[in-house]
């Protein structure tokens, strides 16, 4: 319709037709409105069927997708059906029956297959397949070393994790943990293994106690305290090159390292000065700054993610408590207030929250304490939880838990529903500490 | 004369009795043309002798007056005669001796006449008076017998009046009665029509109101019906989406979440659009997924009950 004709007829036709029109279409368009209130609070279903890998020379003896079903399943956010049930064994989209899996409840399907690529080279392929939508939500090709494989099936994870909740993904980092050997040898050491558990290597053994690991920021390097010259003291230890120095070794307590965001400072406690403070050292210089002074044990020291301020545990009041003070320096400030034992903090990289060790009636769990809210709830029910360490993207929380005599390691989600122990690891597990993102993905 | 007649009867007889016979010879005669010539001669002779029978008054002036021309003439002719009565008086009186003798027949005949005539004069007189009294007596009579029948026929009038009043004004009253029984039944029947048009129209009221109410109450239950299968309708959608929807177990917030849902006949989903939806992804998709899960859509009992476009707000209860 041309503008003189609408101009011309607009007066006397063209805008009584509209609002007749518009009147027909509201009429037309009257749309109702259903709420939906209830509905079963659930993990995504989603399967993960075994990748193909019948085309390779040798036996492949990682299976992708379990590593990957066992990272979806410990999320919280996913439940991977049982592979028992799967209607078929598809591992391209284009043999895929969405009708089946639709059938069976399934919202999202992976696919893959391990194929050679040239010597010594896998190609990984894997497809995030949206059964409802009948569509590919994600499709890659991973040329990696056999050697590599693990990280991949993480890596994998982490995509599709990102994918469906739009958080990156955090299988496919590593955490690192005090280990003490329950053999004859009573050494401890200190590991670095995969998210799952799995892929351990030692970064330091020792025959005197190791505690308190943190990871530099950009994951390279390790600061712990060791008692190894029989005096608490602290380390940096560089993990590729396993280069290590110590960086505090002042009279009386050293301990309770933790790495700036940026990477350059440690905060730390020294009791040097009496009473156990905080301080702060630049790494370069190891000069130091005195944060608390306080004649009470101020000690546990954890940066906020964007490194302004520090909270610490204090007994200043005459119980653990929490307390927050600017990295600058200047007035601590009490955070926690309910029940008399709040100790071991760490905070989200989003600072909206803080998990604890949570001690009440001779038993210690992790609470997470919501900071805007002040809301406190208890992840955990065990008797001796303690470490707990937030995810890089923290949505997961690792922490120690007692079993029998010794420590075993968790992971947990944000409402503490979906809790899972890691893989069995040998000796008595203390101090896990989760690492952050890997820079540079595959 | 009349001396003379009564000095001469046979005189008079014989007169009369040829007078009579002169005037039967006349009545003869007078019927056919051919005594004509008789007649003649007689009227000659009739002028000088009827003056003098007619009327004796008459008779006696102009006797008189006859006289008195007689004497003048006589005295002229007695002068004449004088002269002539020497040679005239042997003529005269032989002359006079025939006329008186005629005169003595005619006198007969007319007294004869007149005697006939008066006689016939008095039959017709007394016939005629006669005749009159008959006729008045007739007239009297009829007169009498007239006003009879007059006063008969008065009086017959006037009973006929009377009762013709009694009829008519019986007549009358009966069409009085009559009238306004009509009237009456009229207004009756008019009123009777009128109620009996009133109940109809009041039944024909009754009906259509009951028609109408039943129609009412047909439109409210078939709009109750409507309604309910609507609710039933959402309802089965609400329930299988709820049913489909798994929340986010760990995803935080949950935010009310606004969906526009288009579906096709048979309740086959067409598109899922997302409104207001704040949120983790994983909370959309959870809320799309619901959606699609739960193609297709529960269809309505009834057709006009189909719904294209649907809002889904999505909102847990905590």
């Amino acid at each position: 319709m041309t503008t003189m004709y609408l101009n011309f007829m607009k007066r006397s036709f063209i805008y009584p037709l509209f609002f007749m029109l518009l009147w027909i279409s509201q009429q037309a368009q009257a749309v109702i409105t259903i709420e939906i209130t209830e509905g079963v609070e659930g993990a995504i279903p989603v399967s993960v069927v075994e990748f193909d890998s019948s085309t390779l020379p040798v036996q492949l003896t990682t299976d992708m997708a379990e590593i990957i079903t066992n990272n979806l399943n410990r999320s919280g956010v996913f439940k991977v059906l049982n592979k028992d049930e799967y209607p078929r064994q598809p591992h391209y989209s284009k043999d895929v029956d969405y009708a089946k899996w639709r059938a069976i409840g399934q919202e999202y399907l992976v696919v893959g297959r391990v194929l050679n690529k040239s010597a010594g080279l896998l190609d990984v392929q894997f497809q995030l397949l949206d059964v409802l939508k009948q569509k590919q939500l994600l499709g890659y090709s991973f040329p990696v070393r056999l050697l590599n494989i693990r990280s991949t099936a993480h890596e994998i994870s982490d995509l599709i994790y990102e994918k469906i909740t739009g958080i990156q993904g955090a299988f496919n980092t590593r955490i690192a943990y005090i280990s003490a050997r329950n053999d004859k040898s009573r050494k401890y050491v200190l590991q670095v293994a995969d998210t799952d558990g799995f892929n351990p290597h030692t970064v330091l053994e020792s025959d005197e106690p190791l505690m308190s690991p943190s990871w530099s920021p950009d994951g390279q390097s390790l600061a712990y305290v060791s008692f190894e010259n029989k005096r608490a003291e602290i380390f940096i230890q560089h993990l590729a090159t396993a280069r290590r120095s110590k960086v505090s070794g002042f009279k009386g307590i050293n301990g309770a390292p933790n790495w700036s965001p940026d990477g350059k400072s440690l905060a730390l406690v020294l009791s040097k000065d009496r009473s156990p403070d905080i301080y702060i050292m630049d790494v370069a210089s190891k000069k130091l700054t005195r944060l608390t002074t306080h004649r009470s044990i101020d000690t546990e020291p954890v940066w906020s993610a964007d490194g302004a301020s520090i909270i610490f545990t204090s007994d200043r009041s005459g119980s653990p408590q929490l307390y927050e003070i600017p990295s600058t320096g200047g007035q601590a400030k009490r955070i926690t207030f309910e029940g008399g034992y709040n100790t071991a903090a760490d905070l989200s990289p989003d600072g909206k929250n803080t998990v604890m060790v949570y001690g009440e009636g001779g038993s210690y769990k992790i609470a997470l304490l919501e900071r805007e809210t002040n809301n406190l709830t208890l992840l955990t029910s065990g008797n001796l939880d303690e470490s707990p360490s937030f995810s890089p993207n923290g949505r997961m929380v690792l922490y120690a838990s007692t079993q029998g005599n010794k420590g075993v390691l968790y992971m947990i989600s944000l409402d503490g529903k979906s809790r899972h122990k890691l893989s069995d690891q040998l000796g008595d597990i203390r101090e896990p500490v989760w690492g952050p993102y890997k820079k540079v993905r595959q | 004369m009349l001396g003379t007649l009564k000095r001469h009867p046979r005189a008079l007889l014989l007169s009369l009795a040829l007078h009579l016979f002169v005037i039967g010879l006349a009545l003869l005669e007078f019927s056919g043309e051919t005594v004509k010539p008789v007649v003649s001669k007689q009227s000659l002779v009739d002028q000088t002798i009827k003056a003098e029978i007619i009327d004796q008054k008459q008779l006696d002036k102009r006797e008189l007056e006859i006289k008195k021309n007689q004497d003048q003439n006589k005295q002229q002719e007695l002068d004449k005669k004088r002269n002539d009565q020497a040679a005239k008086k042997r003529a005269d009186e032989l002359k006079k001796k025939k006329v008186l003798e005629n005169r003595k027949k005619t006198e007969a005949d007319n007294k004869r006449k007149a005697d006939a005539l008066k006689k016939k004069k008095a039959e017709d007189a007394a016939a005629a008076k006669k005749k009159k009294a008959e006729a008045i007596q007739k007239a009297e009579a009829d007169q009498k017998r007239k006003a009879d029948e007059a006063k008969v026929k008065a009086e017959e009038a006037k009973v006929k009046a009377q009762k013709e009043a009694e009829a008519e004004a019986e007549r009358k009253r009966e069409e009085a009665i009559k009238k306004a029984e009509d009237e009456k039944r009229k207004q009756q029947e008019a009123a009777e029509k009128a109620e009996r048009e009133a109940r109809l129209e009041a039944e024909a009221e009754q009906r259509r109101k009951e028609a109408e109410l039943k129609a009412q109450l047909a439109a409210e239950e078939r709009q109750r019906e409507l309604d309910s299968k609507r609710n039933k309708y959402y309802s089965l959608i609400k329930e299988k989406i709820s049913r489909n929807w798994r929340q986010p177990a760990n995803a935080g917030d949950k935010p009310l979440c606004e969906v526009q849902v288009v579906q096709g006949p048979g309740g086959i989903i067409l598109d899922v659009t997302f409104g207001k939806c704040p949120g983790t992804r994983e909370y959309r998709l959870s809320v799309e997924a619901a959606v699609l899960k739960s193609d297709p859509l529960p269809e309505p009992e009834e057709k006009e009950l189909f719904e294209r476009n649907i809002i889904l707000k999505f909102k847990p209860n905590d």
